[in-house]
């Protein structure tokens, strides 16, 4: 097995909470390793999550409310640095009747807990939602709410660490983690990696990790939630993120793209795989949502899918972020709900917990904050337009024909790393629409096969084992004859 | 190519074409088509089979040959035409904003314009489909054009959920090739496509067809693995006991067409809800003076053949337009589907001149009568008998300026309904 050169700081998992503490770490002068089992980075929770920045969410673990409250304050400046859109949104919990009201009233005399909220009356409400149901008497308004597409933040935080000196090896799973030497090593798929620390962000995999150096790690089962997105032709239908408690926990987003997202509160299963979109589960989100919104209509649904999350690891419902009990240089991450929020602090918080296990940190003089997002050509004007196209004439060339997603944009989301359909479709959209991919796929899979220089018949949909297209015309009949 | 173009086709796919060839015979200068593709001809390409042009040129073509004469009559009769350029935005006052690489930004506001953008698929979501979302899932145009366009099949154990006709032709195409059709799953009781293309495409193949299922569950988390299907009784609902597992590693589906309008609510067109398609009267013109629409863009037809026609209809009518020969739409008489009827193109017609009603009926049946009801008098303006009627296949209805005639003065609706006859 291949050993690789000691680094200080090797990071398992390159999601949202991977990638956050990659670029916190990049602002120091360290060699720092961020490792993802998939073929692309942000596959894990952070591909098929709500994406929402929360303020408070009530009953909740000291530490996570802490990380929450400071992570919300930080998406302002992290998302302008790079170039990824944010939208505050607010959003408004329902009530029917005066004792839900008298419930949310709780709510808001308990600030504390939930964060600044605003009681608002009917009037008030059906002015921020107009084509809201009628039996809606009052919402507990919180403006701290806002939406991210975790697709694009994840790849604008690797990419920016990845240009701040962060190295990523992709396709690198660890199999076997221990100590020798002060050292800490990873064992992969790939090769044998020696680091002084290794953080463990996995996600999903964070307990399959943690117990690599200690059996006493208790399970955490995933959570499951079945999203459903509805076409742009919704844009405008709702404006704020909207909870109606009562429905099961039905929610409704506008997202940054003009799409609206519904779902549910989630349910636990057993594996953490399950990504089975059961057909009755879509029924369930469809009728809860049309109690809130009756316009809504089943037709304007484009893309259901399950996302799959970590439970709280703690029986407070709080995260556990820390060195290990048994190898006090590896230190587990792991949170559940409100990850996304709090990532940005958690990010801080590592920092901090490295310093205090013996990591010298000297600033990196050439830290660069910024990270340009790739150009959107539909969203240019006119003269920015003609200017783009007539630097890369491929600006000018639509491939994805429902989101506007240009070859231009296909190509420099390749460049930045994307290698897969599905990559290419999080960092772009292309695929992301009403006919979700059906015209711009086989286009595509061929711009990725010409880029990557490798046949259509290795190109995958997300990673090993997902190839698109298996043979070449004639290929299936030639193996018949030789048979 | 100059700004001042009299005509725009959005669209150079079998509709736009023959908009565009009527339109450039009866006289219009200066006329364009967009094509968003590489090429003109649109779908036709990847439809490598016969059965194209028994009606319109009375000679069996594959598709590409169809595509050919029309592609050909474009370029003899000098129409210009832009390539992979994309329609961005159309307003209400016909302001056109469109982009190619080599133009970069292209502002057009033309007198006219005949919307002919076709349609997509319906995928997987539209219709809910539960289960994982691995590789291997195509619609069944996507695969077509990925097997007879691109060279590549997706896969060798094929179960295909839906019997419309291009899911039926790929059956055919994938076992042709050398793959395994595992079965062709259907909801309805009946087969969702034509007559000709259940025959020679499923049944000379031996392909299992399941009537009435649906598909429960699908496996795999990379690639697709295999589905469940599960029987569906009278009243809708599965049938537990009847759960069947089907290994495979490519899932097509052909579960329906729907036409491609996202422009057209731009420009302020108005959308019928059954047919996803513009309303338009018997010119072909919508709600927007100027506009016009056919083809797959207003709703799905059966064959290429009455594509044509309807779209020569839209292109006479916006040349008429652009001479100052076409009277105002007065939307006088509305036609409406009644008994039996799924939906009747188009909506709205004068009563002052002989008219082609094209429909689609909602359910299989035998020995029917299709009527053309006046529905301030009750009067039956005209009646047919049919033998069979199919969802799959549309009909034609032509109305007479004589049966018009004795439309009641106050009359401003018709109703078609087709019924069991007595």
């Amino acid at each position: 097995m291949f050993t690789r050169e000691l680094v200080d700081v090797t990071i398992i998992g390159a999601g949202v909470v991977g990638a956050s503490i990659a670029r916190e770490l990049s602002k120091y002068e360290l060699r720092v390793l961020l490792i993802d089992k998939n073929s692309e980075v942000g596959f894990g929770i952070s591909k098929s999550s709500t994406a929402n920045i929360i303020e408070k969410g009530g009953q909740i673990g000291a530490l996570r409310e802490g990380l929450i409250v400071s992570g919300n304050k930080m998406f302002d400046k992290l998302t302008k640095d790079l170039d990824v859109p944010l939208k505050w949104i607010g959003l408004l919990y329902l009530a029917r009747n005066e004792s839900e009201v008298k419930s949310l009233k709780e709510h808001k005399s308990n600030e504390k807990k939930y964060g600044f909220v605003e009681m608002i009356g009917r009037r008030e409400l059906r002015k921020k939602e107009p084509n809201i149901a009628k039996d809606f008497i009052a919402a507990l308004y919180n403006p701290r709410f806002g939406v991210v597409p975790s697709y694009e933040l994840v790849p604008g935080l690797v990419e920016n660490a990845q240009k701040n000196g962060v190295e990523l090896l992709l396709d690198t799973e660890a199999k076997k983690i221990y100590q020798k030497d002060k050292r800490i090593i990873i064992e992969s798929n790939e090769d044998s990696i020696n680091s002084r620390f290794v953080i463990n962000a996995a996600g999903l995999g964070a307990v399959k990790i943690a117990r690599m150096v200690d059996k006493n790690i208790s399970d955490a089962l995933p959570q499951k939630e079945v999203i459903l997105v509805l076409e742009k032709r919704t844009e405008g239908m709702v404006n704020h993120g909207i909870i109606d408690v009562r429905s099961g926990g039905a929610y409704i987003n506008p997202r940054c793209a003009g799409t609206i997202t519904l779902g549910m509160r989630g349910v636990t299963v057993d594996r953490d795989d399950d990504r089975n979109v059961p057909g009755e589960r879509i029924q369930k989100i469809v009728q809860a949502a049309k109690r809130v919104i009756p316009a809504f209509s089943p037709r304007d649904i484009i893309k259901s899918f399950a996302g799959v999350c970590t439970q709280q690891p703690t029986r407070d419902k709080d995260y556990l972020i820390g060195p290990s009990k048994t190898v006090s240089s590896l230190i587990n991450v792991r949170v559940g709900w409100g990850g996304l929020t709090s990532s940005p602090a958690i990010a801080k918080l590592v920092v901090k917990i490295l310093i205090k296990q013996g990591l010298d940190l000297i600033k990196n003089p050439n830290f660069d904050p910024c990270r340009q997002g790739i150009p959107k050509i539909e969203e240019l004007t006119d003269e920015k337009k003609k200017q783009l196209i007539k630097k890369d004439k491929r600006y000018g060339h639509i491939v994805c024909r429902c989101e506007h997603i240009s070859e231009g944009e296909i190509v420099e989301a390749i460049k930045r790393g994307a290698r897969t359909l599905d990559g290419v479709k999080g960092r772009t959209r292309a695929g992301m629409g009403r006919c979700q991919g059906g015209f711009c796929g086989p286009r595509v899979l061929q711009i990725l096969s010409r880029e990557l220089n490798l046949p259509v018949t290795k190109i995958n949909k997300k990673g090993r084992g997902s190839e698109l297209v298996r043979f070449k015309t004639k290929e299936l009949l030639e193996e018949g004859e030789s048979q | 190519m100059n700004n001042l173009v009299d005509l725009l086709v959005i669209g150079g796919g079998p509709a736009g074409l023959a908009a565009a060839i009527k339109a450039k015979e009866a006289g219009v200068e200066n006329l364009l088509i967009i094509e968003r593709s590489e090429e003109l001809g649109g779908l036709l390409h990847q439809c490598i089979h016969d059965g194209f042009g028994l009606l319109y040129f009375k000679e069996d073509l594959t598709g590409p040959e169809y595509g050919y004469k029309f592609i050909q009559k474009v370029k003899e009769l000098g129409i210009d035409y832009l390539l992979e350029t994309m329609v961005l935005d159309i307003t209400p006052r016909k302001e056109v904003l469109a982009m190619n690489a080599d133009k970069g930004i292209i502002r057009l506001n033309p007198k006219t314009i005949v919307l002919a953008m076709g349609c997509r698929e319906r995928t997987r979501h539209n219709i809910h489909l539960p289960g994982t979302r691995p590789a291997g899932i195509y619609t069944a145009g996507t695969a077509q054009r990925l097997i007879n366009v691109e060279g590549y099949i997706p896969g060798n154990r094929v179960v295909i959920l839906g019997s419309g006709d291009i899911g039926m032709i790929m059956a055919r195409r994938l076992t042709l090739e050398g793959a395994k059709v595992e079965a062709v799953v259907e909801i309805l009781p009946y087969i969702g496509g034509l007559i000709r293309n259940e025959v020679q495409c499923l049944r000379d193949f031996d392909i299992p067809v399941f009537l009435g299922h649906t598909i429960t569950e699908i496996y795999g988390l990379d690639r697709i693995e295999g589905i469940n299907i599960s029987k569906i009784n009278e009243n809708g609902d599965l049938v537990p006991e009847t759960t069947r597992k089907i290994k495979c590693n490519t899932l097509l589906l052909s579960v329906g067409l729907i036409p491609e309008n996202e422009l057209s609510l731009n420009a302020g067109v108005e959308l019928d809800p059954i047919t996803g398609g513009p309303v338009v009267d018997e010119d072909m013109q919508t709600n927007v003076p100027g506009i016009f629409a056919a083809g797959n863009v207003v709703h799905i037809l059966d064959l290429v053949d009455n594509v044509s026609w309807e779209a020569e209809v839209a292109g006479l009518s916006a040349t008429k337009y652009i001479l100052g020969e076409l009277p105002p739409s007065l939307r006088k008489i509305k036609v409406k589907a009644g008994n039996g009827i799924k939906y009747v193109i188009p909506s709205y017609i004068s009563g002052q001149k002989e008219v082609n009603l094209y429909m689609r009926v909602s359910e299989p049946e035998q020995d029917v009568i299709l009527k053309v009801v006046d529905d301030s008098t009750g009067r039956c303006l005209s009646k047919k008998k049919l033998l069979v009627v199919r969802p799959s296949e549309m009909i034609t209805k032509k109305i007479t300026e004589k049966e018009l005639k004795s439309l009641g003065k106050r009359s401003n609706q018709l109703i078609l309904s087709c019924v069991k006859g007595e």
